[in-house]
């Protein structure tokens, strides 16, 4: 009965959007308090519903209650409790829910700390359009909630079809609610840019300043999830793809990207127009940006355009009404955008020879990265639909474009904290940059000399170089808490690009066909098959190697155990990795197919290094979260 | 004897039909400048049976074919670019994870040299206009 409840919810919910979105407009404009303010308490009620909806069905998967179609195609009585219930957002309709809730918690978290102005009215009035958009996609084309017409008639009681067990391990169960949070949490700063925009003719000038410290918080905030979603998903694809690779550039990961790299555009553009009050256009622009890109990305994923890993199987209707979407958002804030521009044309000093100069160039590398993402991921499409003509856009050419850019990007963040604020004398941060610049270029030489590659002496004196930036920061200004954020994120781009850059250089990668007993040699260890043996699991049965791995330094055999899994009911064949750790490297192995007469594959990857990578996505995360919490405790100071 | 059906379908991957024993592994090529060279080709061929990713890292049997006749053609002598057109003849241009320079992907190649030179132009004007 509960899902009926739920059922009633959602399309309550809708309704509630409605009222959320429409009035609070409307009185904001004519200046009618009493409807302005009716968004506050929409906002609410329209997060109670939609934490009923989700409630209910969460109460449906954790019962297994197959009477309902979305359960019954998505998750499967054997599955031990926590999948049962991860695998509401483990499918399209669940999933948009699972949207709807965090868009509705962004609007509750609005009406609960902004002060009662037409502003907040205008901003919750913005989300509740985005909330009502797709409340009405979901309930329409993708509603969760519809009942078997009636199960009754099945010959027998139903099990459910499963839970697709790639996605059936802990670190990627909570995958999408954080990466739903980042780019869902993108819609605050839009919200606001759109209110700031609306309010255009009505705003005092020095208005941006308050604007920016509103945004903040929230770009801040969806930062952090976005990094740390995007982070975990790649660590995901690492050892359970079971390719050895962390980063495929394939269109699902462009999408979570391309809002990555405007938003980290935005935080930086957003202290440049602090400080120096110019760029407030492209601020404002970047803000609206942002969250297109997240609504484009999602397009892009559940249209069913491009082919991907993580793309759920989708029907036309719910492509062209995701297209309608996406174009009404984009249209209304381009318009809004261009009517309003004039309003925020921004005192036109920024000097390029000066902290913000510097940053300026490389954040408008950071939005080329950006605009190539998109275009590398939506040429195959433009141009099979021009010319009929079928291509591939991959890997090597976003490494190829990208990597330079990326350079450039590495090189600015490495000089701009010696720059002086808003004016500089060139010599003067020239005599700054000396010490750390010969150091690097030291470390740069001798790179070359030992190795003779200069991709890799590039990229790897480029991290040095941010490194010995960070320390020659600290030494010269000594540690301020508030550039605490800018030094971790910093170190941890620092961290990343080393990590990928060693990984990619130095990684030794075999593959064996042999036998039990056999051994063969990777990097420092000798790999000895010892046995193979059967294993059951709550909902697979599986093969299991067991290996031995020894190195010369170290007498005692460290054992991997890889596994070949293959999953009930769907019947999918999975390989379970077996990593060895070793301080920041790791001896990555994996059971491949047999062949007659008790042969193995044995795929093994000794991966130096590469935990940095991670290691570096957290350290960003971390300092974006930092900065937050100093946000958070100046705000508490300030305000009595 | 069902434990037995679930070994045999893990042995054999599925649907596949028992394969022979290929040679004992993958050998790279031992003049180390062909092997480079077939690398270099690996890295940018999509591989045929997967979503994305290319033949360098998928550990599927196609890949592992794919890398297997580049690495006898390179033997017998052929360049990368005839081995590279054949690839592409027989599976079309989608199999070329990097599209070459011609007149249907400048947009692609040049793009981001000109977003590059238009945020420069941006940036100088703003600097100018004091």
């Amino acid at each position: 009965m509960s899902i009926e409840l739920g059922h009633f919810a959602y399309i309550l919910s809708f309704f509630v959007a409605l009222i959320q979105a429409i009035p609070p407009l409307v009185g904001a404009h004519k200046r009618i308090k009493p409807w302005a303010l009716l968004a506050t308490n929409a906002a609410g009620i329209q997060f109670l519903l939609v934490a009923i909806a989700t409630g209910s069905l969460l109460q449906a998967y954790g019962r297994s209650d197959f009477s309902v179609w979305n359960v019954l195609q998505n998750s499967h009585q054997s599955d031990p409790l926590l999948y049962k219930l991860c695998a509401l957002w483990g499918n399209h309709e669940g999933s948009m829910l699972l949207g709807n809730l965090v868009l509705a918690s962004f609007g509750l978290s609005i009406s609960l700390t902004l002060r009662n102005t037409f502003f907040k009215s205008l901003v919750l009035s913005f989300i509740g359009w985005v909330n009502a958009a797709f409340l009405l996609f979901s309930i329409l084309t993708s509603n969760p909630f519809l009942r078997l017409p009636d199960p009754s008639t099945l010959a027998t009681p139903p099990t459910g079809m499963g839970f697709n067990p790639v996605l059936q391990d802990m670190s990627v169960a909570f995958h999408p609610p954080i990466l739903y949070v980042g780019y869902l949490g993108m819609i605050v700063p839009w919200a606001m840019a759109m209110a700031a925009l609306w309010e255009g003719p009505r705003v005092r000038p020095y208005f941006i300043k308050i604007w920016l410290k509103l945004i903040r918080p929230w770009v801040l905030w969806s930062w952090v999830f976005l990094t740390a979603g995007i982070a975990w998903g790649s660590w995901w694809a690492y050892y359970e793809l079971g390719w050895g690779g962390w980063w495929f550039w394939d269109p699902v990961e462009n999408a979570s990207l391309i809002p990555w790299l405007l938003a980290t555009a935005l935080l930086h553009t957003s202290l440049i127009t602090k400080t120096t009050a110019s760029l407030q256009i492209t601020t404002i622009g970047l803000a609206l940006a942002t969250f297109i890109s997240s609504l484009f990305g999602m397009f892009l994923v559940r249209s069913g355009l491009l082919s991907s890993v993580h793309t759920f199987a989708s029907d036309p209707s719910r492509g062209a009404f995701l297209l309608a979407i996406l174009l009404f958002f984009m249209l209304t804030s381009g318009i809004l955008f261009g009517a309003r521009l004039q309003r925020f044309t921004s005192l036109p000093i920024l000097k390029l020879v000066s902290r913000e100069g510097i940053m300026a160039i490389g954040v408008f590398c950071v939005i080329t990265v950006a605009l190539t993402v998109i275009l590398g991921t939506i040429y195959p499409l433009l141009i099979e639909s021009l010319t009929g003509d079928k291509l591939s856009v991959g890997a090597p050419y976003f490494n190829l474009v990208c990597i330079p850019i990326g350079f450039l990007i590495m090189a600015s963040l490495a000089v701009a904290p010696h720059f002086g604020r808003k004016r500089e004398e060139l010599h003067l941060s020239v005599m700054r940059l000396q010490s750390p610049l010969i150091v690097t270029l030291g470390i740069a030489t001798a790179c070359f000399w030992y190795f003779g590659n200069l991709w890799l002496t590039i990229s790897l004196s480029l991290s040095i170089g941010i490194f010995v930036s960070l320390i020659k920061t600290l030494t010269t200004t000594g540690f301020r808490t508030t550039s605490a954020g800018m030094l971790l994120g910093h170190l941890g781009i620092a961290l990343l690009v080393a990590g990928a850059t060693i990984d990619n250089y130095f990684k030794e990668e075999v593959s064996q066909v042999i036998r039990v007993g056999e051994s063969f040699k990777v990097g420092q260890y000798t790999l000895t098959l010892k046995e193979i043996t059967h294993a059951k699991g709550p909902n697979f049965d599986a093969i299991k190697a067991s290996i031995s791995a020894t190195t010369p330094s170290h007498r005692e055999a460290y054992t991997l155990t890889p596994e070949r899994r293959l999953y009930h009911p769907q019947e999918t064949i999975l390989t379970e990795t077996a990593l060895h750790n070793h301080w920041l490297s790791d001896l990555y192995v994996i059971l491949g197919q047999a062949y007659e007469g008790d042969f193995w594959t044995i795929r093994t990857t000794y991966h130096p290094w590469v935990k940095l990578i991670w290691l570096g996505a957290g350290s960003m995360a971390l300092g974006g979260l930092v900065q937050f919490c100093i946000l958070f405790w100046q705000r508490r100071q300030t305000t009595p | 004897m069902k434990v037995w059906l679930v070994i045999v379908i893990l042995m054999l991957g599925g649907t596949q039909s028992i394969a022979t024993p290929p040679s004992k592994f993958e050998a790279p090529l031992t003049d180390s400048k062909q092997e480079n060279t077939a690398k270099k080709l690996f890295a940018v061929i999509r591989c045929p049976e997967c979503i994305a990713g290319t033949i360098e890292e998928s550990p599927t049997d196609a890949a592992r074919d794919l890398r297997q006749l580049i690495r006898d053609q390179l033997k017998q002598g052929r360049t990368a670019d005839d081995i590279l057109n054949d690839i592409r003849q027989h599976y079309s241009q989608e199999i070329v994870l990097k599209p070459s320079f011609e007149p249907g992907t400048w947009g692609l190649w040049l793009a981001p040299l000109l977003i590059l030179g238009a945020g420069g132009a941006y940036l100088i004007t703003r600097r100018k206009q004091t």
